[in-house]
């Protein structure tokens, strides 16, 4: 009984994403409106443009300087987050310019790291790991603040090294707050590869994206778009699955707690 | 005390700045915190500044008001009933991992360039986060609370208005809060990248005429925009669930 259940929620699930991909097969398959052609076709451009040189000159440019942006913002948020979590002082003397930085719509910075870099990959990398940075680094010291203080305490009372205090308790204990923060940056990360991509670029995502709208290049802007949804979707799979494990101890714990 | 040191900190570090780009050690694109200031001061009195701020900020704030209009009973729709909860949960996380900018150069071409073609944006950026979290909201609705209130003789309607949306109400009040953020960043971004009228286009201006300190002026206004939308929503929150356990200790 309750097998069948899942396998019926399970199919409920699939059936969904099959059932409108489906209709917008059939209902567009003699569209002549010029802007939304048949799948048939945006399918069909979405592989003749990746599968050629564009896939080098204008996905892959893009993705390394994701990543490379994405990991500068993950080292310093959590470093910088924990040490802010861990001094009150120093919290509360930065807080106007972290508030601030943080606030800023990073899509309103691209001008100045055009104007301060010059375009290309480091002034990419540089806006990337500027906009992921904040979420992570506020998640951070919001989670060390979370500590239970007695946890610490005892693990004073027991000898640790205040590297050990940090490594065993704090950021054990901040995950679930700085995975929150990640998931934050994820967003605000490609969406900026996208955005810093489009000024004085000569490829890339951004570049590719916009020189096919200004073409006119329908399928060719169909094709940039399902990459970068591609992108999107790939992060936060990826996203994810590191989450489910590096938390794994923290729902079994949790469940542990509630159940009780 | 408490106010005194970080407002210290503040002061220091434009001092610095300022002392810095006096005595020319910064190239001339990091001008003084003195120039952007007077720039931003004067550029304050034309109305083509505010024109652009309305229409970034109108686009933004009308965007999350459709978002919440339309996105909160749907998902609250999608949420009540078993089968339509599993048929659309995760077709709509799929949705909401796509980047809503990636839309944007398919969305001129139907839009245009102008107000409606950021609004659109906004309400791609924001609609998916609502409707998840109203979706979560009312599957999360305590199974005891909701049968107290039948068995006090509470109808539908009155179980929904006790029951169901007091729980849903912080669920959207933090999707609301994630998803202004980003919507904001896709405001500024869409007028800068395609034109038009809005903050984004003006800060591009400025910086395409080699205007520096205007521009950096205009962005420091991007800045205290994005402090005061965010802190709305935050004021918001706080304001409408003042009753809820969440905010309890922020209050107090």
């Amino acid at each position: 009984m309750k097998a069948t259940r899942r396998w019926g929620i399970l199919g409920l699930e699939l059936a969904t994403p099959i059932v409108l991909i489906a209709l917008w097969w059939a209902l567009s398959a003699h569209s002549s409106s010029p802007y939304f052609p048949p799948l048939k076709d945006i399918v069909h451009g979405f592989f003749q443009t990746w599968k050629g040189s564009n896939l080098t000159t204008d996905l892959l440019p893009s993705v390394l300087r994701f990543l490379v942006g994405f990991a500068i913002a993950l080292l310093a948020g959590i470093s910088i987050g924990l040490l802010l979590g861990l001094s009150p002082r120093a919290r509360r003397d930065l807080s106007p310019l972290t508030e601030f930085s943080r606030a800023l719509p990073i899509a309103a910075l691209v001008p100045v790291g055009l104007v301060i870099l010059g375009p290309g990959a480091t002034m990419e990398i540089a806006l990337i790991a500027f906009g992921c940075v904040w979420p992570i680094l506020v998640a951070s010291t919001d989670g060390v603040r979370g500590v239970d203080p007695v946890l610490l305490d005892t693990a004073r009372a027991y000898g640790l090294s205040r590297r050990q205090r940090i490594r065993t308790v704090v950021l054990p204990a901040a995950l679930p707050q700085i995975a929150a923060g990640v998931r934050i940056a994820i967003g605000i990360g490609i969406a900026t590869m996208v955005i810093a991509n489009i000024f004085g670029a000569t490829s890339g995502l951004g570049y590719f994206v916009i020189q096919a709208q200004q073409s006119f290049d329908v399928l060719g802007t169909w094709a940039g778009l399902l990459m970068i949804g591609l992108i999107g979707v790939l992060a936060n799979g990826l996203y994810l699955i590191v989450q489910h494990r590096l938390l794994a101890w923290h729902r079994g714990w949790r469940a542990s707690t509630e159940g009780s | 005390m408490s106010v005194a040191e970080p407002a210290l900190v503040v002061v220091a570090v434009l001092a610095v700045w300022e002392l810095l780009a006096r005595i020319g050690v910064l190239p001339s694109s990091i001008p003084a915190p003195g120039s952007i200031v007077s720039s931003l001061a004067s550029d304050m009195q034309t109305s083509r500044l505010w024109n652009g701020v309305l229409d970034s900020v109108g686009a933004w704030a009308i965007g999350l008001g459709i978002v919440v209009v339309v996105g909160v009973p749907v998902g609250v729709l999608l949420g009540s009933s078993r089968v339509l909860y599993a048929a659309t949960r995760h077709t709509v996380e799929f949705l909401r991992m796509i980047p809503s900018i990636a839309a944007l150069p398919l969305l001129v071409f139907v839009y245009g360039v102008g107000f409606q073609l950021t609004v659109v944006l906004v309400v791609l950026t924001a609609l998916w986060p609502l409707l998840l979290q109203s979706m979560y909201g009312v599957h999360d609705v305590d199974p005891v609370a909701r049968d107290t209130a039948r068995v006090y003789g509470l109808g539908r309607g009155r179980v929904f208005a006790r029951v169901t949306m007091p729980s849903v109400a912080p669920y959207v009040a933090t999707g609301l809060r994630l998803s202004g953020t980003i919507a904001l960043v896709v405001a500024i971004a869409t007028s800068l990248v395609v034109g038009g009228s809005g903050l984004g286009a003006l800060i591009a201006s400025a910086s395409n005429s080699g205007q520096n300190p205007l521009m950096y002026g205009r962005i420091l206004l991007a800045g205290i925009l994005g402090l005061i939308l965010t802190g709305a929503l935050i004021a918001a929150e706080r304001r409408l669930l003042h009753w809820h356990p969440s905010q309890r200790q922020a209050s107090s």
